[in-house]
C-alpha cells in the first residue's frame, strides 16, 4: 500500500497558526509589561515615549498638513459672508474695552502704590511662550494634548498651560520640540485650589469628563455655585490666581466645576514660564542626589 | 518596464490599504479641531476598522503590524504604551477565531457581534484605566463612547466595504 505525499502546506499551515497564536500572547504579555513599566515610571520607557513620539509626530503633521489647510481655507471662505457683522460686533467690544481699560489703569496705579506702602513681596514675573495644539485626545482613556513648545523653546516640566480664559493644564513631558500636556480634566491631574471670594482651599481632580471634581473642601465652607475658581498657588509649581472654572452644582459634600477652557476649540495655548517650577525642580534634583 | 515596477508598488500599496485605513483614523481621532470636536467623546473609529479588516481582509492581519499601529495610538493620546494594542489584539483575536461564522451573516447580526466585541473591549479598556490610574475611573464617557462607536460602526463598514471593493482588497 502506497504512503500519502506529505505536502509541504500541511506542515507550514499550522506552524504559520501557531506562530501566529505565540505571537498574540506574547504581545499581550508585552503590552501588560509595558503599561506596568510606564505605570512605574521607568526611566527607559519614558524615554522610549520620547523618541517614538519625536519619530512619529512630523508623519502624522506630514500626513494631515493638506485635509487640514483644505478645511482652514473653507473655513475662512464661509466666515467671509459674516465678517461684516463680526467687524461691527469688534468695534462695540474694542469701545467697551477702552472703557475698562481707563478704569483697570487706575486701580493698577491704586494697587501699586498701596504695595508700595506694605512693602508687599510680590511673586515673580511670569514670561508667556505661545504655541499650538498639535494633537488632542478625544476618548475617555486619557485627556492629554501635544504641543508645538518644547525643551528648545523654553518648555519644562510642570509649567502650566493656559488658553486664552483658564488653566489647561501641566507640561508632563518635553522634548526638544514638543511636550505633552496632562489636561486638568484628566483623571490622574490633582490641583490645589481656592475658591476666589472666600479662599476655601481644595483639591481639583478630574475624572476623564469635560467637568471637575472639588475634593477636600473644608465643610464649614460658604461656597455657592457660580463662584469662581483659581489655582492656590500651593506646592510652588503653579502661580497662584489662575481661573480654572465656575461652581457648576453642589451636591452635598459633592462640588462640580465647569473649566473656562472651550476644549472643542483650543487651538492656541500659553505657556506660563514660573520661576518656583524651575526652583522646585532643582530642589527636588538636590533630594534625589 | 516602467509599467511593471508602478504596477508592483500599486499591488504593494493595496496590500497594506487595511493598515493605513487604521492609520489614517488613529490620526484623525487626535486632531485638535476634528469632524467630533473633542468637546464630547468621539466614537473609536480605529477599533471598528480593526474589526472589520480581521473579517474582510484577504490573508491575514499580523500581529506586530497591530501591535504597532496601537503604539502609534498610544503616543498621540498619551496612554501608557501597551494599552491601545490591547484592545486591538481582543478584537483581532475574537474576529479572526469566528471568521468563518460571522462572514456569511447578514449585516444586522454582524453589527450584533461587533457590539458584543466591543463592549468586551471597552470593560477591559475601563479596567486598565482604574488600574492604571489607581482609582475607579467613571463609567460615563466610556459608555457614551461605546454607544458613539457602535452607531458609526455601519457607515465606517459601508466606507471600509467601498475601499475594499474598489482597491480589490
Amino acid at each position: 500500500m502506497a504512503r500519502k505525499p506529505v505536502l509541504f502546506s500541511s506542515i507550514v499551515k499550522p506552524l504559520k497558526a501557531w506562530w501566529q497564536k505565540l505571537f498574540f500572547s506574547v504581545g499581550i504579555v508585552a503590552c501588560i509589561l509595558f503599561i506596568m513599566l510606564d505605570r512605574g515610571g521607568v526611566g527607559y520607557v519614558k524615554e522610549i515615549r520620547l523618541g517614538l513620539t519625536d519619530a512619529v509626530l512630523p508623519i502624522t503633521q506630514t500626513i494631515f498638513h493638506p485635509i487640514k489647510s483644505i478645511s482652514n481655507f473653507v473655513d475662512d471662505f464661509t466666515k467671509l459672508s459674516q465678517a461684516h457683522e463680526a467687524a461691527r460686533a469688534l468695534e462695540i467690544k474694542v469701545r467697551d474695552l477702552q472703557a475698562e481699560l481707563i478704569m483697570t489703569q487706575g486701580l493698577l496705579a491704586q494697587n501699586k502704590r498701596l504695595r508700595e506702602q506694605t512693602n508687599f513681596v510680590n511673586f515673580p514675573d511670569t514670561k508667556i511662550i505661545t504655541g499650538r495644539v498639535v494633537t488632542h485626545s478625544g476618548g475617555p482613556f486619557v485627556k492629554s494634548m501635544l504641543i508645538n513648545v518644547g525643551q528648545d523653546n523654553g518648555a519644562r516640566l510642570g509649567q502650566a498651560v493656559m488658553s486664552e480664559f483658564g488653566l489647561v493644564g501641566i507640561i508632563v513631558e518635553v522634548a526638544g520640540s514638543f511636550s505633552r500636556v496632562l489636561q486638568i480634566t484628566d483623571i490622574n491631574s490633582q490641583i490645589p485650589v481656592v475658591t476666589e471670594n472666600t479662599r476655601d482651599p481644595a483639591i481639583m481632580a478630574g475624572d476623564n469628563t469635560s467637568l471637575l471634581k472639588l475634593k477636600f473642601m473644608p465643610s464649614d465652607s460658604l461656597v455657592a455655585v457660580g463662584d469662581r475658581i483659581v489655582t492656590s498657588g500651593h506646592g510652588g509649581l503653579l502661580p497662584p490666581d489662575i481661573p480654572i472654572g465656575y461652581i457648576e452644582e453642589i451636591d452635598g459634600p459633592r462640588v462640580i466645576v465647569s473649566s473656562l477652557v472651550d476644549w472643542s476649540r483650543l487651538d492656541y495655548i500659553r505657556i506660563l514660564d514660573y520661576r518656583f517650577a524651575d526652583d522646585l525642580s532643582q530642589y527636588l534634583n538636590n533630594q534625589s542626589d | 518596464m516602467r509599467v511593471v515596477v508602478s504596477q508592483r508598488l500599486f499591488e504593494s500599496f493595496k496590500k497594506i490599504i487595511p493598515e493605513l485605513s487604521i492609520l489614517f483614523l488613529v490620526i484623525l481621532s487626535v486632531q485638535p479641531q476634528n469632524l467630533f470636536g473633542n468637546s464630547v467623546i468621539s466614537p473609536f473609529l480605529c477599533l471598528s476598522a480593526v474589526f472589520y479588516w480581521s473579517l474582510h481582509r484577504q490573508g491575514r492581519f499580523y500581529v506586530v503590524t497591530l501591535i504597532i499601529l496601537g503604539v502609534i495610538s498610544d503616543i498621540l493620546i498619551g496612554a501608557s504604551l501597551g494599552f491601545t494594542p490591547i484592545l486591538f489584539l481582543i478584537v483581532f483575536a475574537i474576529s479572526s477565531w469566528q471568521k468563518k461564522n460571522v462572514l456569511l451573516k447578514p449585516f444586522h447580526l454582524i453589527w450584533g457581534i461587533f457590539s458584543l466585541v466591543s463592549g468586551l473591549t471597552f470593560l477591559v479598556a475601563w479596567a486598565i484605566t482604574s488600574f492604571v490610574s489607581l482609582q475607579y475611573a467613571g463609567v460615563g464617557p466610556f459608555a457614551i463612547q461605546y454607544i458613539m462607536t457602535v452607531i458609526s460602526f455601519p457607515i465606517l463598514d459601508w466606507l471600509l466595504s467601498h475601499i475594499q471593493r474598489t482597491a480589490a482588497v
